[in-house]
């Protein structure tokens, strides 16, 4: 059900009173437009003696002024209210929420300020909220269309549109996605729910994914990720394997590593001696590859029981427990819009079902050759990163844009994880 | 069928001719007008694209046409001038009566149009050879500013090489129309044509040069 | 009088290699205007019934909610492939390739137009493209599903053949101007002496706005989708944010053309009734000058108001008011026109045959149409109604509710011209009847979908759409009974229909003044023309001309 013809919105009884305005003279046009059409048809049909009644004029000055002033004045005033309930709809307040909201195919995400990110958009009654809607880079036209509140914004790629509304009223509303995007763009909806100042304040300071949800989702980070993202340390390196300016995390606990000390090469093993050497004294043991003195010493920075827990962020962090994985999977799934495309229970939408997928054989084509692989982590790994590269055979390349760099590595192995047990 | 022009009569008595659809100069320039309207727009679209993307990325632009060879650019536009005066030398011989002049001006043309196109080629294959051309990963990695600015530049500098092909194409097709003799020093008019066009694919480059190589 | 003693076109023709003895060579080689219009008739009529089709299965899709008969992809391949062949392989090509093709020599007093073998090759090209279009369904993953506006990036992502749809449209522009430059050369330089620009017949004026449209914008739109080539073969980058480029830049391109293209489909159309109302009025049209200035001014001030497409884009708060007010602007030409043609009802002997009561019913359609382009042009509601039913149904009562409509008028009037006969005046009006029944019932409640929410290009609905749906499936279905109705009545007419005579509805213009169908070349005698197009006292044309032969003695 398309909930909420009723406007909603604060502006929305202004687009709706110019509706109606552009529309009854719209209709008082066509009646007196074609009234007057029949008539003449009737009246000055042929009849036997109608042809000597002919008169031919061919002009009237004043009839020819009048019919151009005439509708000039009525679209004057359609414009009028066009204007107005532009206005209205265009300037936004000072004071308000922000939302980023962000189209991906046919999938919407809500991003509040303080982080939280849902499916659905939560906002309280009766407070200004500002829409900052774009879509994902690599992805295409989008339009957030809220037929209750009025107004509609294009979600274009690399650019950030503004829309803003106040709602009303209580109740969940469609949002729709009105610019074409391609297979499931009918299927593009989520929901504007609107609620009541207490409710939404206690969910937006909980850690509960929706208002609704009885029970909290935990988000525990670990302690040693919050020390690398607070010191800076994720400016030059990367968790999920992309080299920065430094080497990446993932991976490195350990593993061996080449360095160069004085200006030798040698091998040595990435445990907690050598990475504390190598938080403490940087230089000293250059990773091959990169150049000495670009990280300086974090000595009177860090705690002993600061480079401890990062240290062990290193060594356990990156796995997470085995309770977990079903939830945080989900989550991934869904806040991504992989569920808009794949199912988990066998159906298929616009690529292959979940279900059934880990370890059984797939036919994919790989430029234009059929060949049969086995759906182990290091192809999944591949479909999510390069989803061009193998194609499943009967879907379509292109449909899919790759997720490097929008799925951490651990967010990977979290879903093939989950992949597993499906 | 149609040698005798044909008259019409008005009431008064006076004489008018009708335009004969098979043998009509002004009609067959005006239509060429038309057409050389057409190329406009399609390049005038394109530097509207080059306008909008010069504004986004101005530095960007300015840095990079650094880059372009202004030398082999500014000989190019040379040739192009000069070819543009032995094309109209051309029309002028034959005119003239002299169709075996007009033919030697139209190779000379041909001659010209071919060093720009081999000037052109190794501009390219210089640029292809340092890994930039449209979609080259080492292209990507130089920012958003020298996409857009090589993308335009390869787009419609090799736009312009194709009407130069097209150009020969005409020329040659020009001088076998000559030497069947059905151009002539009095039915000149798809020679005209041809010079017509010639001029537009100069007047062109003479838009492209300075925004490419010279706004730096 | 020996008007019958000629040999009409289909006798007798030149063809671009000399003669031939082969019937199909001689048609398709013919460098005569009036064959030349037929070939594009018939293939245009062709493809009208392919996107027919397309069109009547997707209403069956929408028939009821969920999926029917095809899947999401198809279904979107399918309104695109609609779209595409309705607007560049039917609508656009239409009116002044078919119709204008044969009259506008005709009307203007000229044995051909001014390059035959241009026009020859237009078609050629048209029918390149055409094929390019349809050999795509059969290759890969088949036809573009962009939507008829090939929007980037989708354009430059999507699997399917968006390349080959691309290059089919760039080509069919390609035919379009040449049409265009061979028109206004036409209409400059051989027009019978003594006809001066206002002593051409509207539809000449129609025509000759038309193709200035045609010469003009055709190549930005051509340029912009070779652009889009370039971007999915090359990788350039132009409308690919990934790259810095800038999709609503495309947008913009792409509505420079395609804005001023609707009025390139109307003027024409426009023409037709102009041409229909005085004759079957029994009187000079009222304000002729306005009519004919009008044209050019809807045809200037169309370029200005592409905007009015981009509203909800992001384009700046000023920009739109003033896409807004210029869009306004059209209306008032556009008005002119239509109360010029209902003057010319006042005081008149109104004779009601099929082509009249085919304009007439058509000017019901389009003021809908129009008026609810006026509501789309207003900014702040075309915010809430852009890309719903809403626009949809604005479209096809302006395209097909105007444009098409008055085309079949057209086919109606000047029938008797082409193929000499005449049709059954009855079952003409019965179905007309039918058509304009089935339409309204077709795309009224499309209205109200969109007024309510319904967004276009959707494969699939919420379940309270349904009943607007439904009607519109039914009444798809009168509709084109409608139309086979028609179809089969000029069929009929055309082989078995009674001899026409030259000029069966007794009108002004030129072309009722040799026999029909015409013979090779038109005129024996070319008018001086120094009167208007439109003369009449009592009902009954000033001047009766019998211009099929030569007038023997006035030649040396
Ligand atoms: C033949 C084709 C045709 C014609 C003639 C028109 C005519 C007009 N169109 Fe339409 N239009 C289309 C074809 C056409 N259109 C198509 C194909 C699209 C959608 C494309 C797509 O997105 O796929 C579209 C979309 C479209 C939009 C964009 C909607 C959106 O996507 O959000 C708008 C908005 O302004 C618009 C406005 C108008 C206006 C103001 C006119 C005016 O020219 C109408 C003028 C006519 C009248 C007003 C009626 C007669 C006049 C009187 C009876 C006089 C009295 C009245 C007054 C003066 C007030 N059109
Ligand atoms: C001239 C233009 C034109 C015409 C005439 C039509 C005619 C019709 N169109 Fe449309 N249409 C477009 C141009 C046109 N269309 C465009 C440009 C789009 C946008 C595409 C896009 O979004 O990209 C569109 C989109 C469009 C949609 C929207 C799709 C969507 O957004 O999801 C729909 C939905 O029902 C539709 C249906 C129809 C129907 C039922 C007809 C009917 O009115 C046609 C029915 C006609 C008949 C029933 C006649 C039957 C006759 C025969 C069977 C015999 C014929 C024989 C011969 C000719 C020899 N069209
Ligand atoms: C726009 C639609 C779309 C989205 C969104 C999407 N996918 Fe896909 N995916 C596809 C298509 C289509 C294929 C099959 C073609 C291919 O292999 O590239 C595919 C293939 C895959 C495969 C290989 C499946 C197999 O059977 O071998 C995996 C794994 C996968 N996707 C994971 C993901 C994950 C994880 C996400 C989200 C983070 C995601 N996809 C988001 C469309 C999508
Ligand atoms: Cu997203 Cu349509
Ligand atoms: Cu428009």
């Amino acid at each position: 059900m398309l909930e909420g013809m009723k406007g909603v919105s604060s502006f929305a009884s202004e687009i709706d009173l110019a509706i109606w305005v552009v529309m009854g003279i719209s209709i008082g046009i066509f009646i007196v437009v074609v009234g007057v059409m029949f008539y003449f048809l009737y009246t000055y049909r042929a009849k036997k003696d109608s042809r000597e009644k002919i008169k031919n004029i061919e002009h009237n000055v004043y009839l020819e002024i009048a019919w151009t002033v005439i509708p000039t004045f009525l679209l004057a005033i359609m414009f009028y209210y066009g204007y107005t309930s532009l206005k209205v709809m265009r300037e936004v307040p000072k004071e308000t929420m922000d939302i980023n909201v962000t189209g991906q195919m046919w999938f919407w995400t809500h991003e509040y300020a303080n982080g939280k990110k849902t499916k659905d958009l939560y906002v309280p009654i009766g407070t200004n909220v500002k829409l900052n809607i774009t879509a994902n880079k690599n992805d295409v036209l989008h339009s957030y269309y809220v037929p209750a509140f009025r107004f509609k914004q294009d979600a274009v790629p690399g650019k950030m549109n503004t829309a803003w509304f106040n709602a009303k009223e209580l109740g969940h509303f469609d949002i729709q996605c009105a610019e074409y995007c391609g297979t499931r763009h009918a299927y593009m909806r989520a929901k504007i729910h609107v609620i009541d100042k207490e409710t939404f304040d206690t969910w937006y300071k909980s850690d509960k994914k929706t208002p609704f949800d009885q029970e909290s989702v935990a988000t525990t980070k670990h302690p040693g990720l919050e020390l690398l993202e607070s010191n800076g340390c994720l400016g030059c390196h990367s968790v999920d394997g992309s080299i920065l300016v430094g080497p990446s995390y993932k991976d490195m606990f350990g593993h061996k590593v080449k360095v160069s000390v004085n200006g030798t090469l040698k091998e040595v093993i990435a445990d907690e001696a050598y990475l504390k050497r190598a938080i403490l004294e940087p230089d000293s043991e250059v990773v091959d590859g990169f150049s000495a003195g670009m990280m300086s010493s974090y000595k009177d920075v860090l705690t002993e029981k600061q480079i401890d827990d990062i240290i062990d962020y290193f060594k356990n962090g990156q796995n997470t427990p085995k309770e977990d994985i079903g939830a945080k999977a989900t989550s991934i799934l869904e806040s991504n819009g992989c569920l808009g495309c794949h199912s988990v229970d066998g159906s298929i939408l616009v690529g292959p079902s979940y279900k059934d997928m880990f370890g059984h054989k797939v036919k994919v084509s790989v430029n234009g050759t059929l060949k049969e692989v086995i759906a182990d982590e290091a192809y999944l790994k591949r479909a999510i990163l390069e989803p061009d590269s193998e194609v499943v055979d009967g879907f379509s390349a292109g449909m899919m844009s790759s997720y490097k760099g929008i799925l951490s590595d651990s967010d990977i192995d979290i879903v093939i994880e989950y992949f597993k047990g499906l | 069928m149609h040698n005798q022009p044909e008259i019409i009569y008005d009431k008064q008595g006076n004489a008018h001719v009708i335009v004969d659809y098979n043998d009509d100069y002004i009609g067959a320039k005006l239509g060429f007008w038309l057409f050389l309207f057409t190329e406009m727009m399609i390049f005038g679209s394109m530097f509207l694209i080059y306008a909008f993307y010069m504004f986004q990325f101005s530095d960007t632009f300015v840095q990079y046409s650094a880059t372009l060879n202004v030398k082999m650019g500014g000989t190019n536009t040379f040739i192009l001038l000069v070819s543009a005066l032995t094309m109209g030398l051309s029309l002028v011989r034959l005119r003239q009566g002299n169709v075996e002049g007009a033919k030697k001006f139209i190779w000379a043309t041909i001659v010209l149009a071919l060093i720009f196109l081999s000037i052109k080629y190794f501009e390219w294959s210089a640029e292809i050879h340092h890994g930039i051309y449209p979609g080259s990963p080492t292209l990507k990695s130089m920012g958003d500013g020298a996409v857009m600015f090589f993308g335009l530049y390869f787009v419609i500098t090799g736009l312009h090489g194709i009407h130069i092909i097209l150009g020969i194409g005409a020329m040659i097709w020009v001088l076998g129309l000559v030497r069947k003799g059905k151009i002539t020093p009095t039915k000149f008019v798809v020679l005209e044509n041809t010079a017509l066009y010639w001029d537009l694919v100069h007047l062109v480059w003479v838009f492209v040069f300075p925004l490419f190589y010279l706004i730096h | 009088m020996n008007t019958f003693s000629h040999t009409s076109f289909y006798d007798k023709t030149h063809t671009v290699f000399g003669h031939h003895n082969s019937k199909i060579l001689q048609w398709i080689f013919s460098i005569d205007h009036k064959r030349i219009s037929l070939l594009y008739l018939f293939v245009m009529m062709g493809f009208f019934l392919v996107a027919v089709c397309l069109a009547l299965s997707m209403r069956l899709e929408l028939f009821s909610p969920g999926q029917d008969i095809m899947s999401p992809e198809r279904y979107n391949q399918v309104f695109t492939l609609h779209g595409v062949i309705m607007i560049f392989l039917f609508i656009v090509p239409g009116i002044p390739a078919a119709l204008g093709n044969f009259l506008l020599p005709l009307q203007i007093g000229a044995r051909d137009v001014s390059f035959p073998r241009l026009n020859l090759l237009s078609w050629w090209v048209y029918v390149a493209g055409a094929l390019l279009a349809i050999s795509s369904l059969f290759v890969g993953d088949g036809f573009a599903d962009t939507g008829w506006t090939f929007y980037a990036p989708y354009s430059i992502k999507t699997g399917t053949n968006v390349v080959w749809a691309l290059g089919a449209a760039f080509i069919l522009g390609l035919a379009s101007i040449l049409t265009g430059i061979n028109f206004v050369v036409t209409i400059h330089r051989l027009r019978a002496p003594g006809m001066t620009f206002f002593k051409m017949p509207l539809f000449v004026w129609g025509l000759y706005s038309t193709a200035w449209i045609q010469i003009l914008a055709t190549p930005i739109v051509g340029i912009s989708l070779v652009m889009v080539i370039f971007e999915r073969v090359f990788g350039v980058g132009f409308f690919d944010p990934t790259k810095g480029g800038d999709p609503v830049l495309f947008e913009h391109m792409f509505w420079i053309y395609s804005h001023p293209a609707v009025y390139l489909m109307i003027l024409p159309a426009f023409g037709i009734a102009s041409e229909i109302i005085p004759t079957f009025c029994r009187k000079p049209i009222f304000g002729y000058h306005s009519i004919a200035v009008s044209s050019a001014m809807i045809a200037g001030i169309g370029y200005l108001v592409w905007g009015h497409h981009m509203f909800t884009s992001g384009i700046s708060e000023t920009i739109k008011l003033i896409f807004s007010v210029l869009t306004f602007f059209v209306a008032i030409p556009t008005g002119v026109k239509f109360f010029d043609w209902i003057a010319t009802m006042y005081k008149a002997s109104i004779e009601f045959k099929a082509p009249m009561i085919w304009a007439v019913g058509t000017f019901v359609t389009f003021i809908i149409g129009g008026l609810t382009g006026l509501i789309l042009g207003t900014v702040g509601v075309d915010v809430y109604f852009h890309d719903t039913y809403f626009v949809v149904a604005h479209f096809h009562y302006t395209m097909l509710g105007g444009v098409a409509f008055l085309m079949f008028a057209g086919f109606h009037y000047w029938f008797p011209k082409i193929t000499g006969r005449m049709y059954s005046e009855k079952h003409a009006k019965y179905a007309f009847f039918t058509v304009f029944v089935g339409f309204n019932l077709l795309w009224f409640p499309m209205f109200l979908a969109g007024a309510f929410g319904m967004p276009r290009r959707y494969f699939d609905y919420l379940p309270e759409f349904e009943i607007y749906h439904k009607f519109s499936g039914i009444g798809a279905l009168i509709f084109a009974t409608g139309i086979i109705y028609m179809l089969i009545t000029l069929y009929r007419g055309w082989r078995y229909g009674e001899l026409a005579g030259p000029n069966p509805w007794n009108a002004t213009t030129l072309e009722w003044q040799i026999p029909s169908p015409p013979q090779l070349e038109n005129f024996g005698t070319i008018p001086y023309v120094d009167f208007q197009p439109y003369e009449y006292i009592n009902g009954e044309p000033v001047h009766k001309m019998d211009l099929g032969v030569k007038e023997g003695n006035k030649d040396a």
